[in-house]
């Protein structure tokens, strides 16, 4: 299993040089996420609230590989663009972005464009990628962006969630999907690599299969209707909504044996809700304390 | 507690790939979390 991180993770605001007592609770995370054994994230910027040397010091000594395309520091790359990772005999090739723009409260950090940064990025991916993914600390509607202009040069945009629920969209040969809001989710994908061409999502299909038994269900009880109605009017108006929901299930007949297509990769995709069902770990709850004696974040 | 959460869950899902197919990956991540160790409201 690979697990990744698509940013924004470290800091609650941005902006202002964090108190030291922010800084103990970024450093804590990031430790904890290569406790997790999280191989990379993308830089968003409530990571850099203490700088990029801060980022990539507390990064490195937790194992996990900071990602951004675009951001430059002084006019120079501030860190890795892409990498490729072998995972479970699997070449995974990921690309981070962070959000275009100046970063608040750091100077001469300046994020370029997205679309043109991993256009260029893509470039330097090395042959046999089983899968490419773009960890994107950017915003919905640039990450939506994205999806469109780069179509099936990448199968999966991991957008952080800018407090959106777990979300699934396709896009343009290429699906957008969001992590889940402040800690609350954990987004799980299962690829099936087998094949060629677009991602299909399998969940899509099952949803459509379901909602095909349940129009056919209903049709058949119009028909029986339709039977035992004894007036003209009762019959004719039987006969239009027989013919609407007609063309409902042959429409729906149409896109549940096209997402059902043989050679295709295809995907599930489960919002792991992390709540109290999952219990803790005691070892972690002790060094979480320290930072949330209450056990439970203040309002935002 | 999200991250601890996200450790269990993580455990609980790590489990599925022995069974499946050898030509599948599962991938889990986390966004936004901004600095949250605990959950809100």
């Amino acid at each position: 299993m690979l697990v990744l991180d698509a940013g924004n993770a470290l800091f609650q605001s941005f902006g202002a040089p964090p108190a030291k007592r922010e800084k103990d609770r970024a450093a804590f995370i990031m430790a904890t996420m290569g406790k997790l054994r999280t191989r990379a994230m993308a830089v968003g910027h409530r990571d850099l609230a203490a700088g990029q040397g801060f980022l990539a010091e507390h990064a490195k000594k937790a194992g996990v590989t900071l990602l951004s395309a675009n951001l430059a520091i002084a006019g120079k790359p501030a860190f890795t663009g892409s990498t490729a990772l072998e995972v479970d005999g699997h070449k995974v090739c990921l690309i981070g972005l962070t959000t275009p723009g100046p970063v608040p409260g750091l100077q001469n950090a300046v994020a370029a464009p997205t679309v043109a940064a991993a256009r260029e990025e893509l470039k330097k991916l090395p042959q046999g990628c089983a899968v490419k993914l773009v960890l994107a600390a950017i915003p919905y509607a640039d990450a939506l962006q994205l999806g469109g202009e780069l179509k099936g040069a990448v199968d999966f945009i991991l957008q952080s969630s800018e407090l959106k629920p777990p979300i699934v969209q396709p896009v343009n040969h290429n699906h957008l999907v969001i992590g889940g809001e402040r800690g609350r989710q954990l987004q799980q994908l299962t690829l099936k690599l087998d094949g060629a061409g677009d991602f299909e999502n399998l969940d899509e299909v099952a949803r459509t299969k379901e909602l095909l038994a349940h129009v056919e269900g209903n049709l058949k009880q119009l028909e029986a209707r339709r039977k035992a109605a004894e007036s003209d009017w009762a019959r004719s108006q039987l006969d239009a909504t027989i013919a609407e929901m007609t063309a409902r299930r042959d429409e729906l007949k149409r896109a549940a044996s096209k997402g059902a297509t043989q050679g295709a990769r295809a995907f599930t995709a489960r919002a792991v809700s992390l709540d109290a069902s999952l219990g803790d770990d005691p070892e972690l709850l002790k060094q979480l304390l320290v930072f949330e004696p209450t056990g439970a974040a203040a309002q935002h | 507690m999200p991250l601890l959460r996200t450790l269990l869950a993580l455990a609980l899902v790590a489990g599925l790939p022995a069974a499946a197919a050898p030509r599948e990956l599962t991938v889990a991540f986390t966004g936004d979390n901004g600095g949250e160790v605990a959950p809100c409201g």
